[in-house]
């Protein structure tokens, strides 16, 4: 990576490929796509959160005039089918079955029971109406522990509802506690909450003339394709799946939405078939970020020094088991946060109850890990009676220290830095604005991973090619959320080849046309794509300073690219144009494809966790000030800072824009956000009773930069995306804390909870 | 058949300056009409109860959700989507300091955001942030945290007064 | 479940118009004013739409007796109005400020925010406490009802098959007329987890008449009497010594339920602040506190 040594491109603000078309209105998202003879599809959904479905009648729909079919469970060659997610290794006890349409019973309310292809999307939501449904209604249950019971009623009959455990086993936890000075002990919860990206599931199905199947839909896995084609019973190679823009995606798109409806509904109508979510249909029954229960139980000497944490962890898998053991497996590894402890006992399960199934959502189970160990460390300081920066800062871990699953950290640790920046910029606690008012500080550090767990061998594929006039086309699977996905390839490019931005054009995210560059999940993009995209331009910039060295009779290292030309030392150069037309003419590879591997492992031990699950982590500390109005409960967030080692910012505003939007996403976690499920139903099904933050309720943001240059990602970048919001949503809850003198364990902290805990206190 | 026995309302459409003869359904919306009689798909569906602000037009210069006007209401009403605001393929000050500022992200929220900016921008040329951030309170946005977004209607303000 | 397929269409030129489509097609029919609260709730058993949004009913005027804010008038409008800059009237445009967003308040009107009979909504108590009248067209000619005895249920009113709302009238108030809205919602553009507006007039010292109005806390906005009892002929310092008392008995007043926006025992308490805020900010406002 050192062939490089000044950027030009790397690091700068560079307002992205794609800003111009997304500002005038003409990107063109799943929904904005139609095609002649298109029909529209509907789903029909269940009415109950746990029944029986004794009898499905669909004769009266499928008269309907204008209507092409109705499909149920008979209707799908595969309907029950293991869900995998992206070009992974097939790993034992991780997957779990999925059915495409409910079959013998319903499972959680809004479960799809039938689908309607109709003419209009009119006709179909009155064929949906006339599709009759027999119910049972079987007793449910809602709550993870209670669903741990072996008497509680079972959602795949005859199977335990713990449907994936871990433990982690470091040192020796009675040994640890025996020696503690002090030993606190708490319990914490995190709710449901939803992903609210602002475009709701949406896409388009078409069958092509070679009677292929092909999707355009808006997803963060385009790999799909393959569990696509499990469903239809045909060749994987006859199904393509193209993502366009996603107008947000967070986790919410990373397991399927209406993928296997839009395929069906066209496989058997011959139609293009387009379906568009709701946003009640995606409020209510899309996936969820998993609600945990967490108990901890942390031992320290009086000096601060933490030697003991014992920790249990119970999510609420919902009705599919989908990701939730990896979600599982992220709180696990994560579940002690970024702090050196000794002696470690974790022992984490998920488990099936009645709600929708709970999905992936930006952090993976990172968050509310921290959720639960940033209070924690906390509580721990108030008890040893210690300032809990200086107790945290005591514990950090650095680097060459082993994490609680046996990973020797070798490189940068940078939280000392990464706190003492954001207590800089939040300055002392303010007084608060008036009587009836209690102002609080607290601040939370945090990890994620970036890059996927090492046990599946994830891969990534890029391809770039130099143009005969000298631009550039970049192949690259990515799916582009909006974070810049493709804008960070196009950046690393440029810089490589010495290509204005305005000359790259890349191709993304579609499975036929574009090299597989696997998911746009688990901070992974930058990482994988990003440095397969590097070793693809470096293979065509290797071609052509070859040929160039040639031309000029000196040797490469002579040379430089920059402005579109290739140099030398003495003043002679020539254009990209041209080296391009002289390696064609010498039949000189000008297109390069390169793979990028992951480190690969194994599934840690199952008895003690033991092993390394990641290929690295991003750390950072977010501090926040709030003040509350004790009479009405009120909670006003004044400002938040946030600071992380990205190990270097392709594109700083990228950066700033990533650590933002977590900042104003944590607020919501923190304070106002819940689907709210009440006996399996949710009580938010619009924007008016979920609640996400507006410009008014977002305060100062300040976003910190830390560049310590030794991340695997290129030219020493780490992964961004996710780690963003993790210690926000805590940080947030500890000045709360602060504020109040005392802490509100549940989530989403909101007025009645804050008069309780004062009415409590006084 | 649905919508058997519903009457058909014929009207006129004043859409970024040219005018469109529509039949539109009773319950028809105008977010509806604009996209999928009209084409006009910059204009986004988001939530459908005028909260997210994505389905954003003027209509006679103010912004409203068009997701909650009916389309046979707006006979007759002048409205500007995203599509009408660049001038003859020079993009809007605003637009341009939305890209610039890195305003963008997933931009689905971009061209509600960008059309309330413009409404406020030519009551107001000189807002504070505060009013910024009052006047984008209906437009929600999951990505940015909204800091690059207030600044570039900032930025914008300053130019347009250039 | 059915869907929302209104038949027919109608945008009427004329009150008399729409009064005689309203009578024809009585519970069939829906009138369209905004449309904010209407293709929301996208009733499925509306047939016909009345669209009464080109009548001359925006408007908010000032005369000798007393403001007439037409039923069209839009929630900016009324926020913008130079008519309610004046106390105690401001307190009509303040009740807009923190309800629905910037992009429907340019489209919601007066009359919808009160025909929807939301027991949380923001325009009522400030009119109410102002003794507002809703002057009512039908099909047997005009009609007043106060305000305060205009609705009957959570989406109930008194208007009755054929009716329509044509105006809002808020008499005169009384010289030293002050009144203040206050409201609590999750955050800056939420529906009111409880709301409240209160009204002194201050003649001599003594308060002559007092209104406290509470939303969000009963099936429809209600009269805190009895507390409006306590201040009612009391000077006001003495008002100041029992604001908390009052507030509290006003909060005793209330009736709330739990939903999906607050239990209803956080309503109640907050009732009781707001309302003791409200009078701790009319106190600050006459210089009795």
């Amino acid at each position: 990576m050192d062939v490089i040594k000044e950027f030009k491109v790397i690091g700068k603000r560079l307002p992205s490929h794609d800003a111009v078309e997304k500002a005038t209105g003409q990107t063109k998202y799943a929904d904005d796509f139609a095609l002649p003879g298109m029909i529209y599809g509907k789903i029909l959904r269940a009415k109950y959160p746990h029944a029986r479905i004794k009898r499905i009648d669909t004769s009266k729909a499928e008269k309907l005039d204008g209507v092409y079919c109705v499909l149920t469970h008979k209707d799908v060659p595969n309907n029950a089918i293991i869900s995998r997610f992206g070009q992974t290794r097939a790993v034992g006890g991780f997957e779990g079955v999925y059915r495409v349409l409910a079959e013998g019973k319903v499972r959680y309310y809004g479960e799809p029971v039938a689908l309607v292809a109709a003419e209009t999307e009119e006709i179909a939501e009155k064929a949906i109406d006339l599709i009759e449904v027999e119910y049972e209604e079987l007793e449910g249950v809602f709550d993870p522990r209670e669903a741990m019971d072996p008497k509680a009623p079972k959602i795949e009959d005859g199977k335990s509802n713990v449907v994936a455990r871990f433990k982690i086993r470091k040192g020796d936890v009675a040994k640890g506690f025996a020696e503690a000075d002090v030993i606190v002990e708490n319990e914490y919860m995190s709710q449901f909450i939803d992903h609210a990206y602002l475009e709701p599931e949406a896409g388009v199905a078409w069958v092509e003339d070679d009677g292929s199947i092909t999707i355009r839909v808006s997803t963060q896995v385009i790999e799909h394709y393959r569990e696509i084609a499990h469903v239809l019973g045909i060749p994987e190679s006859r199904v393509r799946v193209i993502t366009p823009k996603i107008g947000g995606g967070f986790g919410g798109k990373e397991d399927i939405t209406v993928e296997y409806y839009l395929a069906l509904l066209a496989w058997k109508t011959g139609r293009p078939v387009k379906i568009v979510q709701t946003r009640e249909e995606s409020l209510s029954f899309r996936s969820k970020r998993h609600p945990y229960k967490f108990k901890y139980k942390t031992g320290v000497k009086k000096d601060g020094t933490i030697v003991a944490v014992e920790a249990e962890l119970i999510s609420d898998a919902g009705a599919y088991m989908t990701l939730s053991p990896w979600v599982l497996l992220y709180s696990t590894v994560n579940a002690i946060g970024p702090y050196n402890v000794p002696n470690v006992k974790v022992d984490s399960y998920t488990v099936l109850t009645n709600h929708p199934p709970s999905g992936a959502y930006r952090t993976f189970g990172a968050g509310q890990a921290c959720v639960a160990y940033e209070q924690q460390m906390d509580e721990v300081a108030k008890k040893l009676g210690m300032d809990p920066v200086e107790f945290r800062k005591k514990n950090y871990l650095k680097k060459g220290d082993t994490m609680a699953n046996g990973w020797k950290i070798p490189n940068t640790v940078a939280l000392h830095e990464t706190t003492d920046l954001v207590l800089k910029y939040l300055g002392k606690k303010p007084k608060p604005s008036g009587p009836k008012k209690l102002v609080g500080m607290g601040i939370a550090s945090g990890m994620c991973s970036y890059g996927r767990m090492i046990f599946l061998h994830d891969t990534s594929r890029s391809k770039v090619r130099l143009e005969l006039d000298g631009s550039v086309t970049i192949e690259c699977g990515v799916q582009d959320v909006g974070a810049g996905q493709e804008a960070s390839l196009c950046q690393i490019v440029s810089e490589v080849l010495g290509v204005p931005l305005k000359k790259i054009r890349i191709i993304s995210g579609d499975t036929a046309a574009t090299p597989i560059a696997g998911t746009t999940t688990a901070t992974r993009q930058l990482y994988m794509s990003g440095n397969a995209t590097y070793l693809a331009a470096m293979k065509v910039r290797d071609n052509i300073l070859t040929k160039a060295s040639e031309i000029f009779g000196v040797d490469k290292s002579e040379l430089i690219i920059e402005d579109e030309k290739i140099k030398t030392k003495d003043g002679k150069s020539i254009s990209l144009r041209d080296i391009a037309v002289a390696c064609a003419a010498d039949g000189v590879e000008l297109f390069c494809e390169a793979q990028f591997n992951a480190p690969f492992g194994e599934v840690p031990d199952p008895e003690t966790g033991q092993g390394r699950v990641f290929p690295d982590f991003t750390y950072g500390t977010t501090g926040a000030i709030v003040e509350i109005d004790t009479e009405t409960g009120e909670v006003e967030v004044k400002k938040i800072a946030s600071a992380f080692d990205v190990g270097t910012a392709i594109n700083p505003m990228r950066v700033e824009g990533q650590i933002e939007g977590g900042a104003a996403m944590g607020i919501g976690w923190a304070l106002t956000e819940d689907v709210k499920f009440e006996k399996g139903i949710a009580k938010a099904q619009s924007f008016a009773e979920y609640i996400i933050a507006t410009a008014v309720d977002v305060p100062e943001i300040k976003s910190i930069i830390v560049e310590n240059h030794d991340g695997l990602g290129p030219f020493g970048a780490r992964g961004v995306g996710e780690v963003v919001l993790a210690p926000v949503p805590p940080a947030v809850i500890n000045a709360v804390a602060d504020a109040l003198g005392k802490r509100i364990k549940e989530l989403p902290i909101t007025g009645e909870r804050i008069l309780l805990a004062l009415r409590e206190k006084s | 058949m649905v919508g058997k026995g519903q009457k058909m309302i014929r009207v006129t459409l004043n859409v970024n300056g040219r005018d469109y003869v529509v039949e539109v359904k009773p319950h028809w919306t105008l977010l509806h009409v604009l996209r999928d009689q009209l084409g006009l798909t910059g204009v986004k569906y988001g939530c459908g109860t005028g909260e997210c602000g994505a389905c954003t037009v003027l209509i006679d210069g103010k912004p409203m959700t068009s997701c909650l006007v009916l389309a046979a209401s707006a006979d007759g009403r002048k409205i500007v989507t995203i599509e009408g605001i660049a001038d003859k393929g020079k993009l809007h000050p605003i637009q341009e300091a939305f890209i610039e500022a890195g305003a963008i992200q997933c931009g689905y929220c971009t061209p509600g955001m960008i059309l309330t900016a413009k409404a406020l921008l030519e009551k107001n040329p000189n807002p504070t942030e505060e009013e910024v951030r009052r006047a984008i309170d209906g437009n929600l946005c999951r990505c940015t945290g909204y800091v690059k977004i207030v600044k570039a209607i900032l930025e914008a303000a300053k130019k347009m007064k250039a | 479940m059915p869907l929302f397929r209104p038949k027919e269409y109608f945008r009427v030129a004329t009150v008399g118009e729409a009064v005689s489509l309203l009578k024809r097609f009585g519970g069939a029919a829906a009138i369209l004013a905004g449309g904010t609260d209407l293709l929301v709730a996208k009733p499925p058993h509306v047939e016909y739409i009345v669209d009464i949004s080109r009548l001359p009913l925006n408007y908010i005027k000032k005369g000798a007796r007393g403001v007439r804010i037409g039923a069209l008038a839009t929630l900016n409008d009324i926020a913008a109005s130079p008519e309610l800059r004046e106390e105690p009237y401001d307190v009509i445009a303040r009740s807009t400020w923190d309800m629905g967003t910037p992009l429907t308040k340019n489209f919601a009107t007066i009359g919808g925010n009160i025909c929807n009979a939301a027991p949380s909504a923001d325009m009522p108590p400030s009119l109410i406490a102002l003794d507002a009248e809703a002057r009512i067209i039908g099909p047997r000619g005009k009609r007043r009802v106060f305000l305060e005895d205009f609705f009957i249920g959570p989406k109930k009113s008194v208007l009755k098959r054929g009716e329509l709302l044509a105006e809002i009238f808020v008499p005169r108030a009384p010289a030293n007329t002050k009144a203040v809205f206050l409201k609590k919602g999750r955050t800056s553009e939420d529906i009111a987890q409880v709301n409240v507006a209160v009204r002194l007039t201050v003649d001599d010292g003594l308060c002559k008449a007092a209104r406290i109005v509470l939303g969000a806390v009963a099936p429809t906005p209600i009269r805190a009497k009895a507390a409006e009892r306590m201040l009612e002929g009391k000077g006001l310092k003495e008002i100041s010594q029992i604001m908390v008392d009052v507030a509290r008995k006003a909060a005793e007043e209330t009736k709330p339920i739990s939903d999906v926006r607050a239990p209803a025992e956080y309503r109640r308490s907050v009732a009781e602040v707001l309302t003791k805020r409200a009078l701790l900010n009319l106190m600050e406002r006459f210089g009795g506190a």
